[in-house]
C-alpha cells in the first residue's frame, strides 16, 4: 500500500516526531508513506479570510498528488479537513470547480478527481485494523490507561467522512488503543474542540477550552493522552502546565501522537521515535521494562 | 420587572428598524457556505452545542444568525463574535435545519473581511505564505534533524501559492477592497 504522505506546516516545524513514528509504524504494517516532494499549505489557515482562496491551495495539492498516481495520507486534522473539503467540493458542485479551476489556471495543474484522502489514523483504523497491528505487538501497553482526544476535523463534518466514526461516540481511537494493549480512558469531553483554530485571536479561550479537556482525561484516570492532530498536541501538551498553574491542577498528562504510542508498543525505543526518554518514562515506565 | 422595564438591556444592544439592511440576509445566502441561512428556525441547538459559548456567553451562534436575518449587518460584521466561532462542527452536525452553520459563519467571516474587518494577526498569515508557501520557515535546523532521522529534506517551493494568489486577489481583499461597508 502506497500514500504520499502531506505533512503540511505545522508537523514539520513543532511535530517532527508524529512525521517520524508515522512513517516508522506505517512500513511495519507494508504501508508506504512516501514523501511529497513539492507541496505548500493547505489552506486552513486563511479560510477566515477567503474560503475560496484557501480551498484552492488545497486543490493545488491534490492536483500534484494526482499527477504522482497516488492518495494522500495526512497527519493533521485540519489539513484533512481542508483537503477533503475542497476535493468533495470539486467532485459535487459545478459552480465551485469552475471558479477554482480559474485561480489553479496559472499553475497550470488540472484537478481530475481521482484519488482520495485518509487521515493516518483513519488508513490504521480501517484499512490495517486492529488485529493485526495487535499481531505486530512486542511490547504490550497493558497495564496503561489512556485518553484518547480526537479533535474535530478528524471526524466532523461527518458527511465528508463518509460517517467512518461517530462524531459524539467514536471508537476509532480506542480501538487503536485496545491494539497497543493499554486501556482507553473513557470521559465525555474526548471529542470537544481544543480551541487550537483561534489561537492567533488570543489564548485565553483555547486554553479554557482545553483545560475542561484536561480535567475529563484527568477525571477518568487518564496516566497519558493520545491524540491525531499536532494542534491538538499544541494545547494539551505544550500549553499542559500554563493551563494547570491557572487551573490550579497538576495534570501530569504526558502526550503523545497515535504513531509514537503503537509504535512503542512495536518495540521500537523512544528515540526511534522522536520522543524523549522521560516522557515516555513518566507515563509507561512501571510497564515497559526498560525504555532506552 | 415588568415587560417595559427595559433598565436591563444596554442602550447599545437596542436594535432599531433604521439600522437595518433588509438585504444582508440575501447577501449571505449567496455567499458560497452561507446557502443555509434562511432555513433557520432559531431553537437555539447550535448555542447549546457550542463549546466556546461555554466560556464567553456573549458568544451566541443563534443570535448571530438572527442578528444577520433581522439585517443587523454593521453590528454583525463589526463585532468580534464572528471570530470567535473555532470551526468545530459540533453545531453543523446537530443543527435539525441544515443550516451548515459553521460555514455560514466562515462566510460571514469572509464578508467581513471583505469589509475591512480581518483581525491582523490572520490576515498575517499571507505575506507568510506568499514568502515560503507554508506557515512558517523551514529553516537548515529543522532539514538537519529531519536528515537524522532519514526524512527527506524540504525544500519549500511558494511560486504556485503566489500564482493563485495574485488570481484571486487576496492581497486586495484583505485590505477591504471588495466590500461595500
Ligand atoms: S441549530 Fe440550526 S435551526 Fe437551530 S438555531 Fe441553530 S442554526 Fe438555527
Ligand atoms: S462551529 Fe463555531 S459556532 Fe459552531 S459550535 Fe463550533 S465554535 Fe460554536
Amino acid at each position: 500500500m502506497d500514500y504520499l504522505l502531506y505533512t503540511g506546516c505545522t508537523v514539520p516545524l513543532r511535530a517532527v516526531g508524529y512525521e517520524i513514528a508515522a512513517i516508522k509504524v506505517a512500513k511495519e504494517l507494508g504501508i508506504n508513506l512516501i514523501p511529497m516532494e513539492e507541496f505548500s499549505c493547505c489552506g486552513y489557515p486563511i479560510i477566515f479570510l477567503d474560503r475560496d482562496t484557501s480551498l484552492a491551495l488545497s486543490v493545488l495539492n491534490i492536483c500534484m498528488a494526482e499527477e504522482k498516481g497516488l492518495p494522500i495520507a495526512t497527519l493533521c486534522n485540519s489539513c484533512t479537513g481542508n483537503l477533503t473539503k475542497a476535493n468533495d467540493l470539486m467532485h459535487k458542485d459545478e459552480a465551485f470547480r469552475e471558479r477554482i479551476n480559474k485561480l489553479l489556471e496559472p499553475t497550470g495543474h488540472q484537478w481530475k478527481g481521482t484519488i482520495k484522502i485518509r487521515h493516518f489514523a483513519r488508513i490504521l483504523f480501517e484499512e490495517v485494523g486492529k488485529e493485526k497491528l495487535a499481531a505486530r505487538v512486542t511490547k504490550s501497553l497493558e497495564g496503561a490507561n489512556i485518553a484518547p482526544m480526537y479533535g474535530c476535523h478528524y471526524l466532523k463534518p461527518t458527511n465528508i467522512y463518509d460517517y467512518f466514526d461517530h462524531p459524539d461516540h467514536p471508537v476509532s481511537m480506542e480501538t487503536l488503543i485496545e491494539a497497543t494493549g493499554a486501556k482507553p480512558v473513557e470521559y465525555v469531553e474526548k471529542t470537544l474542540c481544543c480551541g487550537g483554530p483561534i489561537l492567533a485571536l488570543g489564548e485565553d479561550m483555547p486554553m479554557d477550552m482545553s483545560e475542561r479537556i484536561l480535567t475529563g482525561m484527568k477525571k477518568g484516570g487518564a496516566e497519558a493522552a493520545v491524540v491525531v492532530c499536532p494542534f491538538c498536541n499544541v494545547m494539551m501538551g505544550e500549553y499542559q502546565s500554563t493551563i494547570g498553574e491557572k487551573a490550579g491542577i497538576e495534570y501530569n498528562i504526558p502526550t503523545f501522537y497515535m504513531p509514537q504510542l503503537i509504535g512503542l508498543a512495536f518495540g521500537f525505543t523512544p528515540k526511534e521515535l522522536g520522543l524523549k526518554k522521560k516522557q515516555v518514562k513518566k507515563a509507561f515506565g512501571d510497564i515497559l521494562e526498560e525504555v532506552e | 420587572m415588568t415587560i417595559t422595564d427595559k433598565s436591563s438591556v444596554k442602550s447599545d444592544e437596542i436594535i432599531t428598524a433604521d439600522q437595518l439592511d433588509l438585504n444582508f440576509k440575501y447577501e449571505v445566502a449567496e455567499e458560497i457556505g452561507g446557502e443555509g441561512i434562511l432555513q433557520c428556525f432559531q431553537c437555539g441547538t447550535c448555542t447549546a452545542t457550542c463549546p466556546v459559548r461555554k466560556f464567553d456567553p456573549d458568544f451566541n451562534v443563534r443570535r448571530i444568525i438572527r442578528l444577520t436575518l433581522l439585517g443587523a449587518k454593521e453590528k454583525v460584521m463589526t463585532s468580534d463574535f464572528v471570530w470567535l466561532c473555532s470551526t468545530c462542527y459540533s453545531c453543523y452536525e446537530l443543527c435539525p435545519q441544515e443550516v451548515k452553520i459553521t460555514d455560514v459563519m466562515t462566510a460571514l467571516k469572509n464578508i467581513a473581511v471583505r469589509n475591512g474587518h480581518a483581525p491582523e494577526n490572520i490576515k498575517g498569515h499571507i505575506p507568510i505564505l506568499t514568502e515560503f508557501g507554508q506557515l512558517g520557515e523551514i529553516t537548515e535546523f529543522e532539514n538537519t534533524i529531519r536528515e537524522k532521522h532519514g526524512l527527506n529534506l524540504i525544500v519549500q517551493t511558494p511560486d504556485k501559492v503566489r500564482m493563485i494568489f495574485e488570481k484571486s486577489k487576496i492581497k486586495d481583499l484583505i485590505e477591504g477592497k471588495g466590500g461595500d461597508l
